[in-house]
């Protein structure tokens, strides 16, 4: 459906019938009852109106291309249109211009004597914004727009080539409240003229550049308007995000006398750049050539200050400083760089002597007192800096920086030291406790967890079997070695210690260990001799170990070992255990009575009360289990270790606060 | 049954009503036109309403609240004595007190009415004004903004089918600009711009702060009560020199007096900056309805403040023409309310008309920019209804996501034309879930529907599971329920209302007391003696006694008045 079908009419170019039939239709699809029918509708009748009137003014250029000779009025917001016609009359009527003025200005007078009857005086003695006069032309036709646009212009640059002119805001307040600038049809060509003028020739003060913002509400256009910073570059960085080197002055030019003012202001500006971009070589190159042209702007000074501040050459910086400072007779800023400069590079007393200064000369300013509080807290002045920044806090709530000085002022002083250290211990630990109740808790049951035998059935805490765990690899390294009788009993009485005995040989004396298990379930021990077997008719089936005795410098030794090949010298390893069984000596005795060979080794020693089993484990299964109670100890150690980490935190923030509140002095100045 | 048409104004308030002779302003119960839109609480609790809070306005500065209309829509409250009110309880005390006007002037209750809002008031504001009204026992089906309802005053005594105006409304509080077309029995809304914080109160406070400076005095270290006092007396002063005579402003403290005279000259000097903000919108008004300022067949003025003759000539500067200001200004906009209240019962009479309106912000949402690889730009404002689109208007726009995997879109809804949604003021606010996939292949529909009455509805739909998310913007903080509206309609009903009949003699009272205040010395003794006449004869409570002194009080006290100043 096009937009034709949609207004029910035919194509046309004809405005009023297209509003006709619109009208009509707008009955059927009222906005009220038929939202959506009158949005169809509305907008087929603005594209028609659109296109219709599109065409119209096509065919009107065409004519006026035809009629070449005859003076366009320009009411079009385009702006090459204007500039063409400019350039056609201008020519032309430079001549009459002074005969039209002389009649426009009895005109005026008439009409306002009319207007005085009329409306009660009303626009009578209307002067501060300049006279009626449009309400002639509108009667008379309207004046020659280009002309005056271009007067306009001419007078834009006339003001700003004449540097005084230029930066006398009152010349820019009669130039911006010109006719033209008023003129709501011709407001839009001027704001783009002054544009192109302006982003070439933007040396400017800021009140001037706010004026024209207040006038042509660039601002504005420049937060709607995506390539407006692309397009003027220059109004952009000196109106709106005023980046521009527009904080150097230029009244101080007014004493320059006959000066390229352009060529010193460019080269200022290509130095502050420099300095933005913290090119401080490019920045003195450009320095030294404005300086060449004029010496004595204090706003030069002060840019050369930076750039040997920014070059690290302190000395000539602090010189410029001053020279800053005399060229500007007393500026403020000079005082508060400088101030700002010392306090860095520790000159305390000079710095203060500025912030002094600085108050005289701006009692208001927030940044002299903070200043001043700055070189107060330097110098240790705690109770005056105290009392500056709280002033300036006062002033402005939002002072960050004043609330972080009287912050660490307040930490620093004696104040807050009036709790005794027992009552901060014990709030420290009514914290500890308050925070970490369920810790301590747990805690508490762990350690009867592991202490307590319960649960296990040979009795072992879980504490023991940590013990065992982390005793055994920790307390002995590794079996001792042994080689004589002497360092066998010299060796520390203990049930069972690990050792490496260094036999010079070793003989098995046929007797047999044999492991059984009682009627009542508990296992027993017990050794038989060839004796024994044979009246026993034989050995049962399940040897457990063979008793063999190794000789040892100085004595022999029981030991019983898993194998019955016999030793010559050599090592043993196994655990040494004591004291030697009963029934094991017995049988000793017994045998070693019977037989000469065991006779032959013991001769009449006798044999020390220990003996070594040098066996492998014997079953996998104990050691599965001690992996188990491992795995229950790693639990638990787990735990322990979580619980007391975090108490450990926990203790350890008390005790900094604690610390902190009653010496932070100390802290502070030990790190 | 008739619907009245209320001008809820800044300063002032006025009712009219639609009579087969054209539209008519009901006058208040003071025989007045208008009614200050002030509240002031007395020393019972009683609420007092126009006129004499007006006068209470210097004498008990801190019971009484003034141009609360700047605050509609806000959570701003105004605490007086006991009680604690929004700006649009304040505003339903105004409406209530034009509502009993009118309830008196028919002789029977009316129930509905047509109330008019500054064009560029936004949806919030608009549905504060509609609460206030319902709070006020008013149904509202229809608010109107005042450069339209300005029109169809106009619109009716022009005889001339298409035609096409500018509507400059300097109201005490508020700039607006509209751009209308009437053609063949349509009323069009082309654009509208303004300025919410630039009125008739600004050229005011500029003159007492000129003042304040001009002495080294300090504004904001007065106290409520001198605040006031200069306030009106700088009114006093626009409106001398508004008549051609200079104006004066004094002060005295303890020490000394001050006194400034102001000439016309000075003062238009002073307001300078003042008038620059006036030509912003009227720029934007004629870009946005593509004209040019010869198309336009009229300017009319509206608003108290355009009576200032300054005010006309940067109008006739700018657009080369006088300025129509037929109809008194303060009341165009009441009648007009009171055509579209015929217009909405489909009066026979005006039957005729359509009434079309725009959008008068643009309306959209905040997305995020891909610039090169793998960097994102957030913040950026996609606009989906442009500013000055003709209402009902319904858009959509598609949006895709931008990560892999992207579980949601969130759907942040702005107003404003800034391209970066940090100028822009946020509306509301939705989350579309879509299935997770790769950057870009999921996409949402957000569509706009900005209907008649001002109100946006936002509705999301997932391209691919076609589920619909939707929301009616309500960014309102004191939107209440319809139980929370019966219950503190209950309790504002429970606060008296000083008894209309009585009106004139608390009027006097308030008056006396305010002289009181003003008077020194002698004169101050007489109108003390003449105040305790008058309360003894009130309590007497004998009808005909208290008219006749109050009668005699009211000459006695216009009297004083006018002698003050020598």
């Amino acid at each position: 459906m096009n937009i034709w079908d949609v207004l029910g009419i035919d194509h046309t170019d004809d405005v009023s019938s297209i509003k006709k039939a619109y009208s009509l239709k707008l009955r059927v699809h009222h906005p009220e009852d038929d939202p959506v029918g009158y949005q169809r509708l509305r907008e087929a009748y603005d594209q028609a109106v659109k296109t219709a009137k599109q065409r119209s003014r096509n065919n009107a250029e065409r004519e006026l291309a035809a009629a070449i000779e005859i003076p366009r009025q320009v009411y079009e917001w385009d702006e090459e249109e204007a500039v063409e016609v400019e350039e056609v009359e201008e020519v032309e009527e430079v001549e009459e211009e002074q005969e039209e003025e002389v009649e426009e200005v009895e005109e005026v007078e008439e009409v306002e004597e009319e207007q005085e009857e009329e409306e009660d005086e009303d626009f009578g003695d209307f002067d501060a914004f300049s006279p009626v006069q449009r309400w002639v032309h509108v009667e008379d036709g309207p004046p020659d727009p280009a002309k005056q646009l271009n007067a306009f212009l001419e007078q834009a640059e006339t003001i700003y080539a004449d540097f005084p002119a230029r930066l006398d805001i009152n010349k820019w307040v009669e130039l911006l409240n010109s006719d033209i600038v008023w003129d709501a049809n011709r407001h839009n060509i001027a704001s783009e003229k002054m544009l192109d003028f302006l982003e070439t020739h933007y040396f400017l003060p800021g009140p001037i550049w706010r004026l024209l913002d207040a006038t042509f509400h660039w601002k504005n256009r420049a937060m709607e308007e995506e390539d407006f910073e692309e397009r003027y570059p220059h109004v952009h960085a000196y109106a709106i995000s005023e980046t521009g080197a527009a904080s150097l002055g230029y009244a101080v030019l007014l004493n320059a006398g006959d000066i390229d003012y352009e060529a010193y202001l460019l080269l200022r500006e290509a130095a502050y750049s420099s300095l933005l971009n913290r090119d401080s070589h490019e920045a003195s190159l450009f320095l030294e050539k404005a300086n060449g042209i004029f010496g004595q702007d204090p706003n030069l000074l002060r840019l050369r200050f930076e750039c040997y501040r920014l070059s690290g050459d302190n000395e000539r910086a602090l010189e410029a400083c001053d020279e800053w400072i005399r060229a500007s007779g007393g500026d403020a800023d000079g005082y508060y760089y400088r101030a700002l400069f010392l306090l860095e590079a520790g000159k305390l007393d000079e710095a203060m002597k500025d912030a002094e200064r600085l108050i005289a000369l701006e009692p208001k300013e927030g940044r002299a007192w903070s200043l001043l509080g700055k070189c107060q807290f330097k110098l240790g002045m705690s109770e005056q800096a105290q009392k500056t920044f709280e002033r300036l806090l006062e002033r402005n709530a939002d002072d960050i920086e004043a609330g972080i000085y009287l912050a660490s002022i307040r930490g620093r002083s004696k104040q807050h030291f009036k709790f005794p250290l027992r009552s901060r211990l014990f709030n420290g630990f009514a914290t500890l406790l308050f925070r970490k109740w369920l810790t301590l808790l747990l805690l508490v049951a762990t350690h009867i967890f592991i202490l307590s035998p319960v649960g296990s059935p040979n009795g072992e805490t879980p504490w023991y079997r940590i013990a065992q765990f982390f005793y055994e690899p920790i307390e002995d390294p590794g079996p001792v070695t042994i080689r004589s009788l002497q360092e066998l009993n010299d060796l520390q009485s203990r049930e069972r210690s690990p050792v490496s005995l260094m036999f010079r040989g070793a003989t098995f004396i046929k007797i047999y260990q044999f492991r059984d298990k009682a009627e009542d379930g508990s296992s027993f021990i017990y050794y038989m001799s060839p004796d024994d077997a044979r009246k026993n008719n034989g050995y049962p089936p399940t040897t457990s170990g063979l008793v063999w005795i190794g000789e040892l410098e100085g004595g022999g030794v029981v030991a019983i070992l898993s194998y019955s090949k016999n030793l010559q010298a050599g090592e043993l390893e196994g655990n040494l255990f004591r004291p030697m069984p009963q029934n094991l000596r017995e049988k000793i005795d017994e045998w070693g009575k019977a037989n000469p060979d065991v006779r032959r080794l013991l001769g009449d020693r006798t044999l020390p009360d220990a003996y070594l089993d040098a066996r492998p484990p014997l079953n996998r299964s104990s050691e599965l289990d001690e992996e188990a109670t491992l795995i229950d100890a790693d639990i638990s150690v787990l735990l322990l270790v979580l619980l007391y980490g975090s108490l450990g935190l926990e203790i350890r923030r008390i005790w900094r606060f604690i610390l902190f509140t009653g010496n932070g002095r100390t802290r502070r100045e030990s790190r | 049954m008739t619907v009245i048409g209320i001008d809820l104004g800044t300063t002032n308030s006025l009712v009219a009503y639609w009579t087969e002779a054209g539209p008519v302003i009901i006058p208040n119960v003071l025989g007045s036109a208008s009614t200050p839109s002030v509240v002031s609480v007395d020393e019972n609790g009683e609420l007092l309403i126009g006129h004499i809070a007006k006068e209470r306005l210097i004498t008990h500065p801190s019971l009484t609240a003034a141009a609360f209309k700047r605050y509609m829509g806000t959570e701003k409250l105004y605490r007086m004595g006991p009680h604690t009110f929004t700006p649009e309880e304040l505003s339903s005390f105004v409406i209530r007190s034009l509502k009993s006007d009118a309830d008196a002037f028919f002789g029977h209750e009316v129930t509905e009415a047509v109330i008019s809002v500054p064009a560029y008031f936004n949806d919030t504001q608009r549905k504060a004004t509609k609460r206030a009204a319902e709070l006020a026992g008013l149904k509202v089906e229809r608010l109107i903004s005042e450069p339209t309802a300005a029109a169809l005053a106009y619109g009716l005594n022009q005889q001339q089918s298409d035609t096409k105006f500018l509507v400059f409304d300097l109201g005490g509080g508020t700039f607006d600009v509209s751009i209308l077309e009437f053609f063949e029995g349509v009323m069009e809304v082309k654009s509208i711009a303004g300025d919410n914080y630039l009125g008739g109160e600004d050229f005011t406070q500029l003159l007492v702060s000129h003042f304040a400076e001009a002495h080294g005095l300090d504004f904001q270290a007065f106290e409520l009560k001198t605040r006031s006092q200069l306030l009106k007396q700088a009114e006093a002063c626009k409106l001398a020199i508004g008549e051609g005579k200079d104006g004066k402003i004094s002060y005295s403290d303890s020490e000394r007096s001050y006194a400034s005279v102001l000439t016309r000259a000075e003062f238009e000097k002073i307001v300078g900056q003042l008038m620059l903000r006036l030509r912003h919108p009227i720029e934007r008004a004629l870009r946005d309805a593509a004209l040019s300022p010869e198309e336009l067949d009229a300017v009319i003025l509206i608003g108290g403040a355009t009576r200032m003759p300054i005010i006309r000539s940067i109008v006739g500067r700018m657009f080369g023409r006088l300025p129509y200001t037929e109809i008194n200004p303060d009341e165009t906009v009441a009648l007009g309310a009171a055509i579209q209240a015929a217009l909405k019962q489909r009066n026979e009479a005006l039957s005729e008309m359509i009434l079309t309106d725009v959008c008068p912000y643009t309306l959209g949402i905040e997305t995020t920019r891909r610039i090169g690889k793998g960097k994102f730009e957030d913040g950026h404002f996609s606009p989906i209804i442009e500013r000055n689109t003709p209402i009902p208007v319904s858009r959509v726009e598609r949006y895709c996501t931008m990560h892999d995997k992207q579980k949601a879109i969130e759907v942040s809804v702005y107003q404003g034309e800034s391209r970066k949604i940090e100028n822009n003021i946020k509306i509301g606010q939705l989350e579309a879930e879509v299935p997770p996939d790769e950057a870009g292949n999921q996409s949402i529909d957000v569509r706009f529907t900005y209907d008649i009455n001002g109100i946006l509805e936002v509705e999301v739909t997932t391209v691919s599971t076609g589920s619909i998310k939707k929301i009616v913007i309500e960014k309102e903080p004191g939107k209440l329920t319809p139980q929370e509206i019966e219950e503190r309609l209950k309790q504002l009903h429970g606060i008296k209302i000083h008894p209309r009949d009585r009106t004139e003699n608390r009027l006097l009272l308030a008056m006396g007391e305010r002289l009181y205040e003003e008077m020194l010395g002698e004169k101050r003794d007489e109108v003390a003696n003449l105040l305790t006449q008058f309360e003894g004869v009130l309590a007497s409570q004998n009808d005909h006694e208290v008219k006749k002194a109050a009668s005699h009080l009211k000459k006695q006290l216009e009297e004083i008045e006018r002698w003050r100043d020598y």
